[in-house]
């Protein structure tokens, strides 16, 4: 894999039901939005037309939370038809989903759960990422989730866990830095070792956003500003990886369009000073 | 090392443990199996194994319920929140999630409803909820294009007995008891609800472009547009309407008055392809 396979997209934020209208109507200076997937996985009416008019003006990624690459039960091959119907029809930059299992015996918990750090699990991933993107006909982008537990069984760190898979079935990382600091809130470990072991040839996204700190653990909850600490950890990975295509995730208590592009121009902000000088960021 | 579980039954068992805990779901009676979860997941000193579960657990109903109090806005403000939070959690013992999106997390509720408790007090409720996930559906139904006055002008008077007429791929037609359509209204337009009369009405749910609309259906259409959505040729139509109304010298122009607001509410497919089939046949 190439890194230059997936483009540069620049600062975007995440497409929202309450922002249709300003989008549509305004068309706000924007690099790039990222849908959720299953939101536009609809037979008709005004969500592909949103889709369809916006995607007239911006690039767009596909972030799905149901391809439950890590499940046990069989790959959803409907869900997999319907996605690459969507792709083909729109067009996006590329197709993300999460490293995690969201179901089991044909049951839908409709969370993101994590999985044991195990060579166990990663033989069991591996091939499916590889039949997913052999189906779609491209490389598909894995996000690191946010966890609140952690196997006893495991036996990886989380980073090597992330970096084997995407090595072994040869897709890209979508690192959510927020994560990664939630993460080594709720499992005692240093962030930063996390953003220097990752591949950096494999990152080509960076997800930031907002949590709850609710004292004995951090929640994964979307609903609140990026906070410095991650911002701090941005940087870090900014100077590691390069100029990364970086989405700003804000999935509750929307507020104001406005909010969503100051937070995009922060990032693009924070990350043009720590480029060497001809770096792409603008 | 070998791991204390497979994969496949590791997976199963936290599900088990996660719906049990969530006070929802399929597992919520079935016995906690608290020593195995200890062998598991890892707790320590400030989360135990079984408070980092409980996370998971309190998210599932809070994620599910969430989703549907969006879909069944007026159920839940008739049934009140913490009448509609027990329904949920009984509906989802009953009808654990299986798709992908969680927008069909949902869909048996009206049904579900109906042989609850919670709807003693308001009978009406499971017809609500019916309305509501009927104009959902609507919502992100088909793509069509509707019949329209031009393409009607292009019909000569001798075609007409034979045109296919066909009601477009969201129209649906409720039979009710309750007359539930004005708390949908009025819950849409922000304002106060009142008890429904009760009185036998079909309401009629179609998409025009973009919009979903409902309405009471009027004294002669449900036979019309329940032929209409299977489709028929117009004489079969206008027969059924006659039917329903019976023959008299007004009913040609309940017909025609019909057919004027089908095509101007943009109920009706537009077939005209298919009227150039049956032309030639």
């Amino acid at each position: 894999m190439r890194r230059t396979e997936f483009p540069f997209l620049g600062f975007g934020v995440g497409l929202r039901r309450p922002h249709y209208g300003h989008v549509l109507e305004s068309h706000p200076r924007m690099d790039w939005f990222e849908i959720v997937t299953e939101n536009f996985m609809v037979r008709g009416g005004r969500p592909l037309e949103v889709l369809q008019r916006v995607r007239e003006h911006y690039p767009i990624v596909m972030h799905g939370v149901s391809l439950s690459i890590g499940s046990t039960d069989p790959l959803n091959r409907a869900y997999l038809a319907q996605l690459k119907s969507l792709a083909e029809r729109f067009q996006p930059a590329w197709i993300s989903d999460h490293l995690c299992w969201t179901g089991v015996g044909g049951r839908n918990l409709h969370d993101l759960m994590p999985l044991p750090y195990t060579e166990e699990s990663v033989a069991r991933v591996v091939p499916r990422i590889r039949e997913v993107q052999d189906f779609l006909g491209c490389r598909i982008v894995i996000e690191n989730v946010s966890s609140y537990m952690a196997y006893r069984d495991s036996r990886l760190t989380e980073w090597e866990f992330l970096g084997a898979i995407a090595d072994q079935a040869d897709c890209a990382i979508l690192l959510d830095v927020n994560n990664v600091f939630v993460n080594a809130h709720n499992h005692n470990f240093a962030a930063e070792t996390y953003i220097d072991s990752i591949p950096p040839e494999r990152v080509v996204q960076i997800h930031l956003a907002g949590h709850q700190d609710h004292g004995a653990y951090l929640l994964d909850t979307h609903d609140h500003p990026v906070r410095e600490e991650v911002w701090r950890l941005y940087e870090r990975a900014v100077c590691r990886f390069g100029p990364v295509s970086t989405l700003i995730e804000w999935d509750d208590k929307i507020p104001d369009f406005s909010w969503l592009q100051a937070a995009a121009e922060e990032a693009r902000g924070r990350c043009g000073p720590l480029l060497p000088s001809g770096s792409d960021t603008e | 090392m070998d791991s204390t579980y497979p994969l496949a039954e590791l997976q199963k068992l936290i599900y088990r443990v996660v719906t049990r805990q969530s006070g929802a779901g399929e597992h919520r009676r079935s016995p906690l199996p608290a020593a195995e979860v200890d062998k598991i997941i890892a707790g320590e000193g400030r989360l135990s194994a079984r408070a980092r579960l409980q996370i998971y657990a309190n998210a599932y109903v809070s994620r599910l319920l969430d989703a549907m109090k969006e879909d069944y806005g007026a159920t839940c403000a008739v049934l009140g929140e913490s009448a509609f939070e027990n329904l949920v959690a009984d509906y989802l013992a009953a009808y654990p999630p299986t798709e992908p999106s969680i927008m069909y997390a949902g869909r048996y509720l009206p049904d579900f409803l109906n042989g609850h408790s919670v709807s003693l007090p308001s009978p009406f409720a499971g017809e609500l909820a019916l309305l509501e996930r009927t104009v959902l559906e609507a919502f992100v139904g088909p793509d069509s294009d509707a019949l329209d006055p031009a393409t009607i002008r292009l019909v000569s008077p001798e075609q007409w007995p034979i045109i296919p007429i066909k009601a477009g791929p969201n129209v649906r037609v409720l039979d009710f008891e309750w007359r539930v359509e004005p708390i949908l209204r009025a819950v849409e337009a922000g304002a106060a609800w009142a008890a429904p009369e009760r009185r036998a009405n079909s309401i009629l749910v179609w998409r025009r472009d973009l919009g979903v609309h409902y309405r009471e259906l009027e004294h002669g259409e449900r036979a019309g547009l329940a032929l209409a959505i299977e489709g028929g040729k117009f004489s079969e139509i206008c027969e059924a309407i006659a039917k329903e109304v019976g023959s008299s010298e007004e009913t040609a122009a309940l017909i025609n008055r019909l057919f004027g607001r089908w095509i101007a509410d943009g109920v009706l497919l537009n077939v005209m392809p298919d009227v150039a089939g049956a032309m030639e046949g």
